[in-house]
């Protein structure tokens, strides 16, 4: 059993760093490219939603699993004795 | 990184501002506290992130835009953490979310239309006293309910312990839907009312939540960490159809967003973690310090705005000094809400480390 969480552990802090890593890529696009990126927000346009709700849905995925990952098998596991369920 | 770009014409509250590294570093602060507040209470991020944008010179509109942009990512990502703790009910997000799209549509209208007849300060205005009078009314709602609870054995005991929220509440107008994870009976069009409200004021302010979840606490009886959970859930669509109206109308600055994303999902996270180590009443009481404060805050702005406009004369260091006690009110709503979280996942974690020193020693002492 403990060697089963040690490994969902590993598996979680590979998957975690492999978001970090494409968090970093999109980021670095997007910062790169802001002009053209600004040109099509500014559009007016469907595209320019399209380009939004993209990059939103990358970004949260990427860095949201990535740092629910972490606070899953750090905190959140620490915290596991003192969870309260009364209103 | 891109330096301001300033689009002329008749839009004149697109205004693309620059991103400095202090901007992104406020943005990560800014993002961080609203979703420490966000997990943690459900929403209410907001409260904090438009009006502090605002502050650093964003145009409301604009602010309000990046708000409820990032809002949709934080929220799916904030919906799943609160799901695996079992906090989320669906059906109720569900029956809600149809009422809360009519919301966001009047609302964004509204904004657009107040953007145009009244200029940048105009849609300042527009959206500070619509903080105010909102936030007034939540505050003195809740206010009067910790109030009553002080009182409710009392009350209780003498028969008068029926208010106006539990009689909407106990309303029976059929068909009455029955909402399994938040453990209550319900109808249908009580839950619809609460979803339209939630998703006008997602709309016009960029936040829905300080009154989706006093709403869905008090007139449809589910416990503080449900609806807390289930807000967030809801909120993905609200936050996805107001990324898509406001990025259609040109307002959303996608640096903004990526900036804020930084502190929020590390702060959504740690506030839904908080929900699992304190009582249904605490999370109450962060959310009333910090509505008080934040309407504190925005009241505070109003005549800042009103010179703005030309309507009423103001000196600049008067202009100055207001703005900066409203900050300060703004700002200290954060810390206050923020500093009693993180007080008690820090109080559950030393507990936690407590009890796990005392766990090793008995069992240390077993083994000899």
């Amino acid at each position: 059993m403990g060697q089963k969480n040690s490994q969902s552990k590993k598996t979680a802090m590979l998957q975690a760093l492999l978001c970090l890593i494409g968090t970093a890529v999109l980021y670095f696009i997007v910062f790169t490219n802001s002009d053209q990126v600004t040109n099509i927000l500014k559009s007016k346009s469907y595209y320019a939603p399209l380009t939004s709700i993209s990059i939103v849905l990358l970004a949260s995925f990427l860095y949201g699993t990535a740092v629910s990952n972490i606070l899953k098998h750090t905190l959140q596991e620490r915290l596991k004795s003192q969870e309260l369920r009364e209103e | 990184m891109a330096g301001a770009v300033e689009i002329p014409a008749a839009a004149e509250a697109i205004k693309f501002i620059a991103m400095t590294p202090k901007t992104a570093l406020s943005l990560f602060g800014i993002g961080l506290v609203g979703g420490v507040l966000s997990g943690f209470l459900g929403s209410g991020g907001a409260f904090i992130m438009t009006p502090a944008m605002m502050s650093m010179g964003i145009p409301g509109i604009m602010a309000v835009a990046a708000n409820i942009t990032h809002k949709f990512g934080k929220a799916i990502m904030g919906a799943k953490k609160h799901s695996e703790f079992g906090n989320v009910d669906m059906r109720m997000g569900l029956v809600m979310f149809v009422a809360l799209f009519a919301g966001v549509k009047v609302a964004v209208s509204m904004n657009k239309g107040v953007l145009e007849k009244m200029g940048a300060a105009g849609s300042n205005l527009y959206i500070s006293v619509m903080f105010v009078a909102i936030l007034t009314w939540v505050s003195w709602f809740m206010y009067r309910d910790i109030k009553r609870q002080r009182n409710g054995a009392a009350e209780n005991a003498s028969g008068k312990g029926s208010t106006l929220t539990e009689k909407i509440r106990n309303i029976n107008l059929p068909p009455m839907v029955h909402f399994k994870v938040a453990g209550v009976r319900a109808s249908l069009w009580l839950a619809l009312l609460v979803g339209f409200a939630t998703g006008f004021l997602a709309g016009t302010i960029g936040v829905g939540g300080f009154i989706g979840v006093p709403a869905m606490i008090y007139l449809l009886g589910i416990p503080t960490y449900v609806a807390a959970g289930t807000e967030l859930f809801l909120a993905i669509f609200s936050g996805a159809q107001g990324a898509f109206l406001y990025a259609l109308n040109g307002y959303v600055d996608i640096r903004i967003t990526l900036f804020l994303y930084l502190g929020s999902l590390i702060g959504v996270n740690l506030g839904a973690i908080g929900t699992r180590v304190v009582r249904g009443s605490q999370i109450k009481l962060v959310m009333v310090s910090i509505i008080v404060m934040v309407a504190l805050s925005r009241a505070a702005m109003v005549p800042v705005y009103l010179s703005d406009m030309g309507r009423i004369a103001m000196s600049h260091s008067m202009h100055d000094m207001v703005t900066l006690l409203s900050n300060i009110f703004l700002y200290g709503s954060g810390l206050v809400g923020v500093g009693l979280i993180m007080m008690w996942i820090l109080q559950a974690y030393r507990r936690a480390e407590k009890q796990e020193k005392s766990e090793v020693g008995v069992s240390s002492q077993a083994a000899r």
